[in-house]
């Protein structure tokens, strides 16, 4: 009986342990909580040439915090007027501006409309796109179509900086928009989901090796 | 004596040269600002106007004016002009008169850019390096106003920080639905757009 106490006790430890890397993780994230997930109500404009006469599409460049596959992405876009259809991708670097085209995402709509906060247009179900630390990324938000009556914004982050580029013919062609005022976004592994907080993992694993622990302490007298 | 008379009379030449010269700067008026409407509904048409006076003679009313702030009323257009000396004037044109072009230009933009030239999304052609507006309009669906130089008239050190309503904007060009301020800047070489709902702050850079 004693051995199959510290054997719970232990088999605790690795089912906790374990979990670790299945759940999903942030691989980036600039949005805030509670009702200042992002700056509603002032962004970057995401437009097509119908309404406002010109069209622009925004890339944010970033960085992973940990190596991972991507598996959501949220994007605090607002829709204005037009017609509510964006197109994203997630690109690798070229010398500073968005390369080579590792996923996109198409007529994608925001639920949100421009000025309110804090709903996010979310991409779930992403998989075979490995991201890797220390290497730089681009996030893209476009008009689905160039000619479109879109007009949206892409709300500011909270307090992130970043390298931006600009396109204005849908993100065929980058100029560089220098550093300036993230859009809001996150990048998530693993099928995305609610992220488990590290204080809430140390909170459960000592819950259950205290729990394993009294029942030994039981089961020996 | 001969040498004194001639002397006077290249002075003379000279003077009525000068007198000739100061009165041709006085005919052209640079555009400063401008704005349409009637009382305390009132748009900034700046960017409009100094297009407009590069082209021929126009008429005042809502179609060149881009936006009617005012329905129904009778509406004065505003032109606040400065000439080559220095000295600032006010122009104003009922609605269904006719400017005529000739006297202004429609320049007034560190850096020598002209802000209704070009693409907005484009490079920009000078070197100019600090804030500039280049192109801004505050309204909703089809009924927007021009607010591009009343923007570039709050620029303090290169830096624009505006509370985003109708009052800063100058007026309501869709009464009744929310507005939004769409701006396209050039900032240190570089061009973008920003969009800002009513009621929220708008600050560049």
């Amino acid at each position: 009986l004693k051995k199959l106490g510290w054997l719970l006790c232990l088999l605790a430890l690795a089912v906790c342990a374990s979990s670790l890397p299945a759940m999903a993780g942030t691989l980036y994230s600039n949005l805030g909580t509670g009702s200042g997930v992002y700056q509603e109500g002032v962004g970057w404009t995401i437009s097509g040439t119908g309404t406002l006469g010109f069209s622009q599409s925004i890339g944010e460049q970033f960085q992973v915090t940990s190596d991972g596959s991507v598996g959501q992405i949220d994007i605090g876009v607002g829709y204005v007027e037009g017609t509510n259809a964006f197109k994203v991708t997630l690109d690798a670097d070229n010398n500073g501006l968005p390369g080579a085209v590792l996923g996109e995402w198409d007529n994608l709509s925001s639920p949100q409309t421009f000025g309110g906060c804090c709903l996010l247009m979310t991409i779930s179900g992403i998989s075979g796109i490995d991201l890797t630390t220390g290497t730089n990324y681009w996030l893209t938000v476009a008009p689905e179509d160039v000619g479109s009556t879109l007009w949206g914004a892409w709300n500011f982050s909270n307090s992130a900086n970043s390298n931006q580029a600009v396109s204005t013919d849908g993100g065929v062609t980058w100029n560089s928009g220098g550093f300036t005022s993230q859009g809001a976004f996150d990048v998530l592994s693993g099928g995305g989901g609610t992220t488990p907080e590290p204080s809430s993992l140390l909170l459960l694993g000592t819950g259950l090796v205290g729990a394993f622990g009294a029942i030994r302490r039981k089961l020996n007298r | 004596m001969r040498d004194a008379r001639m002397l006077l009379s290249v002075l003379a030449i000279a003077i009525i040269a000068a007198l000739g010269s100061t009165d041709a700067a006085a005919q052209s008026w640079q555009v400063m600002s401008a704005d349409y409407g009637v009382n305390n509904n009132r748009v900034d048409v700046t960017n409009t106007v100094r297009r407009l006076v590069n082209g021929p003679n126009f008429r005042v009313n809502n179609t060149t004016m881009g936006v009617d702030p005012a329905r129904g009323k009778d509406k004065v257009l505003r032109i606040h002009a400065r000439d080559g000396s220095g000295q600032m004037r006010d122009f104003n044109y009922n609605e269904g008169q006719t400017v005529d072009s000739r006297q202004f230009t429609g320049g007034g933009f560190p850096g020598g850019g002209y802000p209704g030239g070009g693409y907005p999304g484009g490079n920009p052609g000078n070197q100019f390096r600090g804030l500039r507006i280049v192109q801004a309009s505050y309204g909703a669906g089809n009924r927007r106003g021009d607010v591009t130089g009343r923007l570039q008239g709050m620029v303090r050190n290169n830096r624009l920080v505006v509370l985003v309503n109708n009052a800063t904007m100058g007026g309501d060009p869709a009464v009744g639905q929310t507005k939004n301020l769409q701006v396209n800047y050039e900032y240190q070489g570089q061009r973008r757009n920003t969009t800002t709902r009513e009621g929220n702050n708008l600050t560049i850079p």
